[in-house]
């Protein structure tokens, strides 16, 4: 670079963010405060706060330019903003004043510190260049969880309910996690059998598990889960208490009905991802597992099933964040309060006190934290699956190797045509 | 031929095969006694490799018979009796693939050992020395421990003959060993099945075109054309007394 960084170019970039933020917030928030407020707002005054988050829109695309006395205007419009949101005492409250006041301190402040980078755009982007993308994006998501902060505050959610109410609903994802567990089990060994069966040359177990993936593809999971809960006693004749009959086996809890439902439905869609990975094992693998004269079994428990694995496992762990969502639809097969799963609980909790949108939000936040967790497992597991089978990859033998080697303390030798795939040597222009 | 004891160790009588309605081997009468190097060579779609696949019945002959190693077993349908014999005589004959086949989810020694300790059930421990013996023969001690994608594919291809011999099989059959790999690879494998029949006089079926490796080491070579056996001879015999123009056209072409 020829031309070095002005110093307070990243203070600079930050009162343009600052700047765009208040005025694209503002605007947003403009129709939610005049529709979710009871009291009349002269219309004036919206017509001057949208004009002035216009005008900080405007502000901060000007500090991008070349002209220096965008400086002034970035510096006068914030400041007028909040000044007239003070006098006026905000558009329906103090708060929208206040919160202006701190951008308007926040923007200036940034401003006095990068004032050298006034009328250089090039400072700027180098500056925005030098941010890495991911805290870029960090930055837009602490701006949504700041809107959807103050949206939750407009709508004067109960708090202190939730406070009260939290542990209980909370209990809720005990009972979620063990549904999608046990549910996740079966499913896997349905999966298992019936993607063997797909594969089948024998008629029979291809028809059934042709049949099985069928139904349960194709019929909705709760119509399937009210069946099995409510529809299969029905079958069993007359409840009879006093000998182990039919109607007594099909009477299940809704746990039990939840994890066979889900199961079974689960099972189903990952039939196909079992499949499509032992499908993924090239044919050579299995005609040279033939080849030694492997049975069967042989084969698939020894070549075809762990190099399946690999293929099967990211997105069966898709799947079973998916499931553990849908272990909300247990919730309809009845209340069974003592061990009511997340929804059931948000749900009885919040009709009960006439609190259903908090009730509801805890449980929205609770299902997302707990995919979120287990997505981020589930991205290092997808990872680490991958990494026996790169060529340049570092495996937990190497060292060893190294050591055994030759005195030269060569490393790993690879020929000269293997060492990088695809990559032909060039020698440099002179 | 002359130096064999005459026992045969293959024996291919009046061999069909159909894929649909293609006749791809038109009766194929083959004897392969105990150490005999047969090379077998001809146009794509002759069905020579399909003679190598039936023999092992990775493909299902349509109909004739196969005996290797005294089992003998005939074409057309599989039934559970047969499905076992087929296990059996798979054990006695080891293939060599051209697209290698390793296993690579485990190292080379692994590969090695897996058809013993797995089909001939036989302890792990027992195994090992012998494999590494086995790898050691092909130049490959010292890559016992590396998983196939870190191996070149001459390497690879001789981890699989190793895999193969592993079984003990009374005979090596070798379906195009060379024609994946690059040209400077081609030779370390023909070094090792060279030594596999020159030192241990193993009993071979090679499919190739490799013509100077069938002129150094075959006793017999086969001219596969349109699925029948057209010419056969000593290399001598088809190299120099070629009596066939389909012969003579295909060996200029690849000589």
């Amino acid at each position: 670079m020829s031309e070095d960084l002005p110093s307070g170019s990243i203070f600079e970039l930050i009162a343009a963010w600052l700047l765009l933020a208040e005025g694209g917030v503002g605007l947003v928030f403009l129709p939610i405060i005049v529709f979710s407020t009871k009291t009349d707002i002269a219309p004036g005054k919206i017509a001057v706060f949208g004009l002035g988050c216009v005008l900080c829109l405007g502000a901060g695309a000007l500090l991008y330019t070349r002209w220096t006395w965008s400086w002034w205007i970035a510096l006068v419009v914030p400041v007028g903003m909040a000044g007239w949101l003070l006098s006026t005492s905000g558009l329906t409250s103090n708060a929208q004043a206040y919160v202006s006041s701190v951008f308007a301190i926040a923007i200036v402040v940034c401003l006095l510190l990068g004032r050298r980078a006034a009328g250089k755009p090039e400072a700027i982007q180098l500056a925005s260049a030098n941010i890495p993308f991911r805290i870029k994006v960090g930055i837009v998501w602490l701006a949504i969880f700041f809107m959807i902060g103050t949206i939750l505050v407009l709508f004067k959610l109960d708090w202190h309910w939730i406070r009260e109410n939290f542990s209980y609903i909370a209990k809720g994802l005990e009972y979620t996690i063990l549904l999608a567990l046990g549910a996740i089990v079966l499913a896997v060994i349905l999966a298992l059998f019936g993607a063997l069966g797909r594969l089948s040359k024998n008629p029979v177990a291809y028809g059934i598990s042709g049949f099985y993936t069928s139904f349960f593809r194709g019929t909705p999971l709760i119509v399937q889960l009210v069946i099995i809960y409510l529809a299969l006693p029905q079958i069993g004749g007359p409840r009879n208490l006093d000998r182990v009959s039919l109607v007594n086996i099909l009477t299940l809890t809704t746990f039990q009905a939840g994890v066979i439902g889900l199961g079974l439905n689960y099972g189903a869609y990952m039939t196909e991802i079992f499949r499509a990975g032992i499908q993924s094992v090239g044919h050579g693998q299995a005609e040279a597992a033939d080849a030694l004269g492997m049975s069967y079994a042989q084969r698939m428990r020894r070549v075809v099933l762990p190099q399946a694995t690999r293929v099967i496992i990211p997105p069966t762990g898709n799947e079973f964040i998916a499931m553990m969502k849908d272990t909300a639809l247990v919730a309809f097969l009845g209340a069974n309060v003592k061990n009511a799963e997340l929804f059931l609980r948000a749900r009885l909790a919040g009709e009960a006190d006439l609190r259903k949108l908090e009730a509801l939000l805890v449980a929205a936040g609770l299902y997302w934290a707990l995919t979120a967790i287990f997505t981020f497992f589930q991205r290092k597991l997808e990872r680490r699956m991958g990494r026996g089978y790169e060529r340049g990859a570092q495996t937990q033998r190497v060292p060893h190797l190294v050591r055994a080697g030759p005195q030269g303390g060569a490393l790993i030798e690879l020929p000269e045509t293997q060492a990088q795939p695809g990559v032909v040597p060039t020698e440099p222009p002179p | 031929m002359s130096w064999s004891n005459g026992e045969p160790v293959v024996r291919v009588t009046n061999l069909h095969k159909y894929f649909g309605p293609l006749e791809v081997l038109k009766g194929i009468n083959m004897e392969v006694d105990r150490g005999e190097v047969v090379v077998i060579f001809g146009r794509s779609g002759s069905g020579k490799s399909t003679l190598l696949r039936c023999i092992n019945f990775l493909e299902d002959p349509t109909d004739g018979e196969v005996e290797v190693a005294g089992i003998r077993l005939d074409g057309g349908h599989r039934t559970r009796g047969k499905r076992e014999l087929i296990r059996l005589l798979r054990t006695h004959a080891g293939m060599v693939f051209q697209q290698f086949n390793l296993f690579p989810h485990m190292t080379a020694l692994q590969n090695v050992m897996e058809g013993p300790v797995t089909v001939k059930d036989m302890k792990a421990d027992t195994v090992r020395p012998m494999a590494m013996e086995l790898l050691g023969r092909v130049g490959l001690a010292d890559k016992a421990e590396e998983y196939p994608i870190r191996l070149s594919g001459g390497q690879q291809q001789r981890v699989a003959i190793a895999r193969a011999l592993a079984m003990e099989p009374d005979v090596m059959l070798f379906d195009e060993p060379t024609s994946a790999l690059d040209p400077e690879l081609i030779g370390e494998v023909l070094n090792v099945m060279k030594a596999l029949a020159t030192e241990f006089h193993m009993t071979m079926m090679v499919v190739t075109h490799e013509m100077g490796f069938a002129r150094e080491v075959a006793n017999r070579m086969c001219f596969f054309h349109d699925g029948v056996i057209l010419e056969e001879g000593t290399p001598d015999q088809i190299f120099n007394e070629t009596r066939f123009p389909e012969t003579k056209k295909f060996l200029d072409a690849v000589l």
